[in-house]
Formats: C-alpha cells, structure tokens, sequence
C-alpha cells in the first residue's frame, strides 16, 4: 500500500493524463478492489467490474478532489457503484449481498493464527449481516480508515465507528457462542 | 479481545490475495487514458486551478458581463477612459463604448485641438502627424465615425504650419501617396509599384501596366500572379487548407490520424460509452460518497 504522499504524487501525474500513473494506481490497488469484487460478483465478473471501475475513474478524474476521503475511498466507491449497476442489470435486488468469505487456502493465515481459530472466526464473520461484512472488508482488507470507508459507503465516519464496534461486538459474540 | 485485536486476526483471515491486472485489463485501461486525454479531460495546469475555475463557466462569465458592462456604461457615462483590452470586450458586446482605434483618435484630437489653441506648432505638426497615421490604420467605418472633425482639425493644422495640405487627405486610404505627388512621371509608375499591393485594385494595375509590359507580353498574366504572389507567400497556410500537393497530403494524414483517434477514442468509448454515460453518474455519486466523508 503506498503511503499518502507517494499515492497523492502519482494521483497528480494521472491527473495530468500519464498513462503510467494510471498504470501504477491500477497495478496497485488491483488486489485489494478485486477482494472487494468478489465478495460480492463471481471471479469473472469481478475482475470486469474493478476494470470498469478503472475506466470510469479515469474518464472522472477531472471531478476528483482531495478533500475528505482520499483517491482509494473514491475509487472504491466508483467500484461499489459497479457492482451495484451489475447487480441492477442482472436483476437482483440492488442492495448489495456482501457474500461469505469463501473457503480460500488461507495457510499463510491459519499459521499465523491457530488453525481452529483462523476457522471459528471466518465462520463468525460469515454470519454477520451483509452490512456488517461490507463495513470490515472495507476496514480490514480494503485497508481503509473509517472516513474513507464512510465515504464508500455514503455514511459519517461517527456512524461507520458506531457501526464497525457493534459489528464487531456481534463478531465477538458468535465466536464464543461458536466456543460454547 | 480487544477491537484492535479482533481487526488485525480479521485482516489475517480475510488478506486479500496477491493478484495482477491482465494484459487485457492494462490494455483497457490505455484506451481509456487516450479516450479522455482525446476527450480533454486531464488538467494540464496545476491541481485544480483552472479547472475550478472552468467548472464554473456561469458565475464567471456573469461576473465578467457585470465587469466589463458596468465599466463600460461608467465609461460612456463619464467619458472616462477604458483600458484597452475592456474596452475592446465593451465594444464587441454591443456596449456604447467607441472602439479603441477611434477612442485612440479622439484622444489625438482633444490633444491637438489643445495645441491649436496654444498654437504649439511642435505639438500641432507631432499630433496632426499622428492622427494622419491613426486614420490610415482605421477601417471605413471608423473613420466616417471622426472623419468631419478630422479633417477640420487637419485643415486647421495645416494653416497653421503653413503647409499646402488637400483637405481631403484624412479620407483617402493614400496616406502614403502624397509624398511622391513629387513629378507627374513617376505616379504612372507608383501605382503599379504600390497601389496594388496595398488594396489590390488589379484594374490600375492592369490598366497602368500597358506601357511597361509591353517588354514583358507574356508576362501579363504572371505579373497579376505576382500581384498575388504576397497572399502566395501566406499561401503556405491556404496550401493546407486548400488542399494542395504535398501539404494538402498531409492534411488528410492529419485528419485520416485524427479521424482515427476518436474512432480509436470511441472503440475504446464503446466499451467506455456505457462506461462513460453511466461514469458521470458513478462519479459523480463517487464524489457524493467523498462528501459524506467530509
């Protein structure tokens, strides 16, 4: 993840049209929009949906100012609006369905926590609400800060701290439920 | 478990995995860096300098009408002066502020009708000098506009410095022609040699010529090309536009390249036309999302 000055230095060179700023961004950030798109589309549409996403970003950029939340709020909330558009094309209910995590080979992960752990809690957070899932990703694997994920999800960044602690008061709660 | 704790052990378990854009993806993605930088949509300046101040086309042009409207109208209330670039702008809107070669003349007049009345002739002669040159600049219109006053002023300088001026001077576009009236000889010979070139009267020209081209017959023709020859030396830039030989080649290059980028633009426009249609929305809504944030 690049540190803010380095992202706001190559921002300002895709502003400016530098096809490889817009590269670098892209190449970047691709791992963390794709974990975003695939909770909720499947691999294939995923992928389209972050590069549409892409797309739009650059054909928006003049609009794009940096206040409040910064470029990866931005584009994670162009990304959003991808996948809800999909959604309304395919037509489902144009609420996002924030999927379980699927069963990935999370080694590295079961290493570091205990294999039973790193279980129960992916278990715990498949039960979740859609919300409640959507809201964590956001925090935990998109990395961003509550103001930016506020900014994604068209909230105050107060109401995402709110709602992030009850999220994971409810985590914490169906893992010892799941220990009992 | 502390929240802290319970976030790091959820970020372990659900790590995005390590994962690369297509070839195909990057592909897209340059198309539609091309299709916006065809389309203008990269600021060129700083951050956001000019393009906050594009953004708002509205208030500024309303701010510069109040401007130049406001100013104008204090100005031919007043008769104050304009600056020359406002006045320009008053003028082309349809203000009643006078153009600025007119405005310019009027100011030598009320200068040398002020050196008329202290019968400054180093003034005079410098001021009717100048306003002789400001009236050969003008256009007809213009100059009918000060013409009268002109003239009379001109008339009066003249008398003053004892110099045998036609009246009529101010009128004629010939500012240059009366310094040769020298000898009868040479006027068959100045219109041939400038008249034509300044205003393009072929007829004296052709008329005029008889007598020298009679040593060049054939030349007839090529000498009113040569009278053409200036606006062919400009013919550079015609040659583009009207298309011939090599450059008229390159300029279909020119277009057939520009005809391809926005083909190029809407190729990568087709898979961005929806893109980009429903792109104002998203990011417009993406900014709609940053504004809660704020």
């Amino acid at each position: 993840m690049a540190t803010r000055p380095d992202l706001e230095a190559v921002v300002q060179r895709a502003r400016r049209g530098e096809a490889e700023a817009w590269e670098t961004l892209y190449r970047s950030l691709y791992p963390r929009l794709l974990a975003y798109a695939r909770r909720q589309l499947d691999d294939d549409r995923a992928g389209d949906a972050v590069s549409e996403a892409m797309t739009r970003a650059v054909s928006g950029i003049g609009r794009f100012e940096w206040k409040g939340a910064g470029f990866e709020a931005w584009l994670f909330g162009i990304l959003r609006h991808v996948i809800v558009d999909r959604h309304r094309r395919a037509g489902r209910e144009s609420r996002l369905a924030f999927a379980t995590p699927r069963p990935v080979d999370d080694e590295a992960a079961d290493r570091l926590i205990e294999l039973d752990d790193a279980r129960a809690l992916r278990v715990a957070f498949a039960q979740l609400s859609s919300e409640d899932r959507e809201l964590l990703h956001l925090r935990v694997v998109s990395g961003l800060t509550s103001k930016e994920t506020a900014a994604v999800l068209g909230k105050r960044a107060g109401a995402v701290r709110m709602a992030q602690a009850r999220a994971l008061e409810r985590l914490r709660g169906l893992l010892v439920g799941a220990e009992q | 478990m502390r929240d802290t704790e319970l976030l790091a052990a959820l970020g372990q378990v659900l790590e995005a995995e390590p994962a690369e854009p297509s070839a195909l993806e990057i592909e897209r993605l340059h198309l539609a860096v091309s299709a916006a930088a065809a389309a203008s949509v990269f600021s060129t300046a700083g951050p956001r300098s000019l393009r906050s101040r594009l953004a708002r086309p509205v208030p500024v042009l309303v701010a510069a009408m109040l401007t130049v409207a406001s100013g104008g109208t204090a100005a031919a209330l007043t008769g104050a002066s304009l600056p020359a670039p406002l006045r320009s702008v008053a003028n082309a809107v349809g203000l009643p502020v006078d153009d600025t070669s007119v405005a310019t003349a009027k100011s030598v007049m009320a200068d040398l009708q002020a050196a008329l009345a202290a019968g400054d002739r180093a003034r005079i002669a410098a001021g009717a000098g100048r306003l002789r040159d400001l009236i050969g600049t003008m256009s007809g219109g213009d100059r009918a506009r000060i013409e009268p006053s002109a003239e009379r002023l001109l008339a009066q300088a003249a008398q003053v410095l004892g110099v045998v001026e036609s009246p009529k001077r101010p009128g004629t576009p010939a500012s240059e022609t009366p310094p040769p009236p020298s000898t009868s000889a040479p006027t068959t010979e100045t219109p041939s040699t400038e008249t034509p070139s300044t205003e393009g009267p072929s007829s004296t020209t052709t008329e005029t010529r008889p007598p020298s081209e009679s040593t060049q017959p054939g030349t007839g023709e090529g000498t009113t090309e040569s009278t053409t020859t200036p606006p062919a030396s400009s013919e550079g830039s015609n040659t583009g536009s009207d298309g011939n030989t090599t450059s008229g080649d390159t300029t279909t290059t020119t277009a057939a390249t520009g005809a391809e980028q926005p083909s190029t633009g809407s190729d990568g426009a087709a898979g961005t036309t929806t893109t980009t249609s429903s792109s104002s929305d998203t990011s417009t809504s993406g900014t709609n999302n940053a504004a809660p944030g704020n």
